[in-house]
């Protein structure tokens, strides 16, 4: 009897690992120089939960209605066949210290900007930007949408920042 | 950079820039490639694949008119230094030469710079020296491209006739040397920018 209560109290944290493991972690790890290290994990499933049964208004964040235009439809436009396109490097810059390169590999649109004093690179998924710039086009922003996109870029570090000692990093686990 | 190589670069754009159909001509994806380099090692790479610049463009009718062209208003070209061509005066030059075979459409030589433009072959080749430089601006542009842009009326460019020729072409489109920059801008079917002639 005592085996089967231990099985079923252990199921239960297993149980939640597993699902916060199969659904997604966004983990938001900050390392500063002369500071704590703080780690923040964020089950997607939660933020995703969250927003869904937040009331209608408190779930989307309305926008001004001079975003919309031309801009975005020609951006939303290139994400579109960007999508499509083959893997490969978009943009290279190299001017004197600082360096920026831009690839697109599989799902990804990857930047990197290297300068003399700071390193920043950044992973946004196609998934992500494309829903993105749809929502911000339509006027309104679902941030559980948004968050929800991120699945697409599971075991992906979306940001990864070092400036001197400082280091601060976003993954999707 | 100089203010020729800006203008030559300026008036290359809106023939970049445009719309792209998709390849019948080849199996593979083409690619447009820009390559800026400077002075002091600043240099600029730029790979897109042309179905992203024409999607782009399709999507921005701000940039593209109304059956894909361009309108370069009253002024026509700016040729530099205050001067300025009518798209019209252009496209009668044009038709002229297009008659005389290879030979040069226009030179022009004051104090300080000599501009030639003339028809070579299969290209329209720009050449702009400057007395106190060593290495002018040279352009060479597709005879088929500079025809397809022209197609239009009025003070027109058309940009989706000019691709149309564009879409044929592998190697250079433009290619932009002075003093202090070279710009280069081929099309090919690599993804990486080391290729073209």
């Amino acid at each position: 009897m005592l085996l089967k209560i231990g099985v079923l109290l252990a199921a239960i944290p297993l149980s939640l690992i597993g699902v916060v493991a199969g659904t997604g972690l966004l983990v938001v790890d900050v390392k500063e120089s002369d500071g704590p290290r703080i780690v923040v994990p964020v089950p997607l499933l939660l933020v995703e939960a969250a927003a869904r049964f937040a009331p209608d208004h408190a779930r989307h964040v309305r926008l001004d209605r001079h975003l919309e235009g031309p801009h975005l439809e020609a951006a939303a436009a290139a994400l579109d066949a960007l999508a499509e396109a083959p893997d490969c490097e978009l943009v290279r810059v190299d001017d004197g210290e600082t360096h920026v390169r831009v690839w697109k590999r599989g799902e990804l649109l990857e930047v990197r900007v290297e300068g003399p004093d700071e390193d920043v690179s950044a992973t946004v998924p196609l998934a992500l930007a494309r829903r993105a710039v749809g929502q911000v086009r339509d006027g309104r922003v679902y941030p559980g949408d948004l968050v929800a996109a991120l699945r697409a870029a599971r075991l992906t570090r979306l940001v990864d920042v070092r400036d001197g000692d400082d280091h601060v990093t976003v993954t999707v686990w | 950079m100089k203010p020729s190589l800006i203008a030559v670069a300026v008036l290359a754009a809106p023939v970049l820039a445009a719309p792209l159909h998709s390849q019948p001509a080849s199996s593979g994806t083409a690619w447009l490639h820009v390559r800026v380099e400077e002075g002091a090692g600043k240099k600029v790479h730029v790979n897109l694949p042309l179905a992203v610049v024409e999607a782009v463009l399709e999507a921005a009718p701000e940039a593209i008119g109304p059956r894909g062209r361009v309108h370069l208003g009253h002024e026509g070209l700016t040729l530099g230094r205050g001067r300025h061509m009518s798209v019209a005066d252009l496209r009668r030059a044009w038709s002229e030469l297009k008659a005389a075979g290879d030979t040069e459409i226009v030179t022009v030589e004051d104090d300080d710079e000599a501009v030639r433009v003339a028809r070579k072959g299969d290209l329209v080749q720009v050449r702009v020296q400057r007395q106190d430089e060593r290495e002018g601006v040279h352009v060479d542009v597709p005879v088929a491209l500079v025809d397809a842009l022209l197609s239009a009326e009025g003070e027109g460019l058309d940009v989706r006739a000019g691709l149309a020729e564009l879409r044929k072409l592998r190697g250079d489109v433009v290619r932009v040397h002075d003093e202090d920059a070279t710009v280069r801008v081929w099309i090919d079917e690599n993804a990486g920018s080391s290729g073209g002639r």
